[in-house]
């Protein structure tokens, strides 16, 4: 089967998560952006980061024939820096239109303070503006209020629901996102989100329609097999193919196909990174090639 | 380096006039009406650095990509900026931003370039770096282009090594030797080094034999389009790695130093060994060392 990892932080990974992640039938991944485990201080590092996102990581992901997206916005933790936030939302209209991005966030509330609301509000505008659907970042903390205050938010600027990721979901939100129309994502995530059979229970109980599954893998302790194996679970429990595949790839193509800059053609042949044979249906793997030994436990290191 | 002396005047005439005639083939590609008034009107409206990056940026919303086709004329005219030039290795939507970047002003297309260059995706990278050679002030993004080769992107990389003439028109030689080390390094197509025989020196011979002999010490292969830099510069020292290469090399690895020696003052020893001569040129070899991969 193939899947699509629609959350995961890649430049927090390494090459052997790339491999894996193949080798599992990952074939598509986005990379929203987020904070990296520690406040940025300079708008410098905002930009490096965010170029970081639509170039080199695209590259590295490609060297493993995983196509590579983002989305790009000022994360809510971060956006408590108010002097600091406000040049960081100057760089966001030069980023929203790069090739690869596929919507504006992950946005949304942490400790929905003012100031997060403030720039939530600037950036759901910014996506209406260049019409990019939005990922929205459901808090930790309260999360049920967060969620229902980022769909009213939502609304009052009159977001379509369809074109709106909310993420992060568990049980005591999943209803109240589907019912309002939006898609619902769950992240499986060791001991702080969902665990996967958790996520198979969810499945059962309100079919595949406009749900996502994703892994948010990043700097800390978790998992970027996580749709995956999470889908081999839910087979193993008798959920429908049809209804793994909507939830472990479909779903998230439809819902960022809405950007216009994600399309299954950008991967079934194969991915390349040579401009050159963009047109000439060339499908090799170019650049360094992903490690070629079987993963024993040998101790040589391959010349 | 180029035969055909222009005087200054010339030269401002005839990019203006290529500034006009892509533009004028950029319309002529674009297919449907909705991009061909666009497009009209952005060219216009570059003046204010917003307005250039969102029109950049918009292109490829905005334009049906596609391959181009162009008219002889231009075709002759990019080739004599750019000998390496192919229309086949452009899209609409690369040759549409070509000619946004052309019609900026030079007095202050640098600031420009350079900011969004820092801030662009890798498309955006390759289609400034393909592009910077055909600009009227070229030469002010040097050091943006010597930058630029330190990328381990692929395509950027190639963008600024393959088919483009810059590198050798406007690189000092030690630039032009990194650029040409790393291609070995990133194990690209050194054939398709524009100028890459005119530019051979003694210097990059000394660099390479050094790098021969570290990759033999640590018992991996070299590339056989390694060889083509160095010939012309053989000595008693290259001599024997030359011949070690035909005796314990296979293939085109053996193909090239047979290749160097041949042309070389060393050629007696080809016919002592009984060893016969090649009749593949350079790219030639270069091409069937790449065919696996391009």
């Amino acid at each position: 089967m193939k899947f699509i990892d629609p959350h995961v932080h890649m430049s927090s990974r390494t090459t052997d998560d790339y491999e894996a992640m193949q080798k599992a039938g990952i074939v598509a991944i986005i990379e929203p952006a987020f904070w990296l485990g520690q406040p940025r201080t300079e708008k410098g590092a905002f930009k490096d980061y965010y170029s970081s996102i639509v170039g080199w990581e695209p590259f590295r992901s490609s060297q493993f024939g995983i196509k590579h997206y983002c989305t790009i916005g000022l994360n809510s933790k971060e956006a408590n820096n108010v002097p600091l936030a406000e040049q960081v939302m100057e760089l966001l209209p030069l980023y929203a239109m790069k090739d690869n991005v596929v919507a504006i966030g992950e946005i949304g509330y942490d400790d929905q303070t003012e100031a997060e609301d403030r720039f939530f509000r600037a950036q759901i505008e910014l996506a209406k503006e260049v019409n990019l659907p939005i990922l929205i970042h459901t808090p930790h903390r309260d999360k049920k209020n967060g969620t229902l205050r980022s769909m009213d938010v939502l609304e009052e600027h009159g977001v379509d629901p369809k074109m709106v990721i909310i993420d992060h979901n568990n049980e005591e939100t999943a209803k109240a996102v589907l019912d309002r129309g939006y898609w619902a994502a769950f992240t499986i995530y060791p001991r702080t989100k969902m665990g996967s059979e958790r996520m198979v229970e969810v499945v059962k109980q309100y079919g595949s329609e406009r749900i996502i599954v994703d892994s948010s893998a990043d700097w800390g302790v978790s998992d970027p097999l996580a749709v995956p194996k999470t889908a081999h679970l839910m087979l193993a429990n008798g959920i429908a193919k049809q209804d793994v595949h909507m939830t472990c790839y479909q779903n998230a193509l439809d819902a960022y196909a809405q950007s216009g800059n994600m399309k299954e053609s950008d991967w079934v042949d194969g991915v390349v990174f040579d401009q050159s044979t963009l047109f000439g249906g060339n499908s090799v793997l170019r650049g360094q090639d992903p490690k070629k030994g079987s993963g024993t436990d040998s101790d040589i290191v391959e010349n | 380096m180029n035969q055909i002396a222009l005087t200054g005047t010339q030269i401002v005439n005839a990019k203006t006039n290529l500034k006009l005639e892509i533009y004028q083939s950029c319309l002529n590609n674009l297919k449907s009406e909705l991009a061909v008034s666009w497009f009209t009107e952005k060219v216009k409206d570059l003046s204010s650095t917003s307005s250039f990056y969102l029109a950049f940026g918009m292109l490829k919303r905005k334009v049906d990509d596609g391959p181009i086709s162009i008219y002889e004329g231009l075709n002759a005219e990019l080739k004599r900026i750019n000998p390496a030039f192919s229309h086949t290795k452009w899209t609409l939507v690369e040759f549409c931003r070509l000619a946004f970047l052309l019609h900026l002003d030079s007095s202050d297309n640098k600031a420009k370039i350079c900011t969004l260059l820092a801030s662009s995706d890798m498309k955006e990278q390759v289609v400034i770096y393909k592009s910077l050679q055909y600009l009227a002030n070229a030469e002010d993004f040097k050091l943006e282009i010597i930058d630029g080769i330190r990328t381990n992107m692929v395509d950027v990389f190639d963008a600024i090594a393959s088919e483009n003439s810059y590198a050798f028109k406007y690189f000092s030689e030690d630039a032009w030797n990194h650029m040409v080390l790393k291609a070995i390094f990133m194990e690209r197509p050194i054939y398709r080094i524009y100028g890459i025989d005119d530019k051979k020196n003694a210097k990059l011979t000394g660099i390479l034999q050094d790098f021969v002999h570290e990759r033999w010490a640590a018992g991996r292969a070299v590339t056989p389009e390694l060889w083509r830099m160095i010939s012309g510069f053989e000595n008693d020292s290259i001599f024997e790695d030359l011949k070690k290469t035909v005796k314990s090399d296979t293939g085109l690895g053996k193909t090239a130093a047979i290749k160097v020696l041949q042309e070389s003052s060393y050629v007696s020893w080809l016919a002592d060994e009984g060893i016969e001569e090649t009749i593949l040129s350079w790219n030639e070899i270069g091409l069937q060392v790449n065919q696996s991969t391009d």
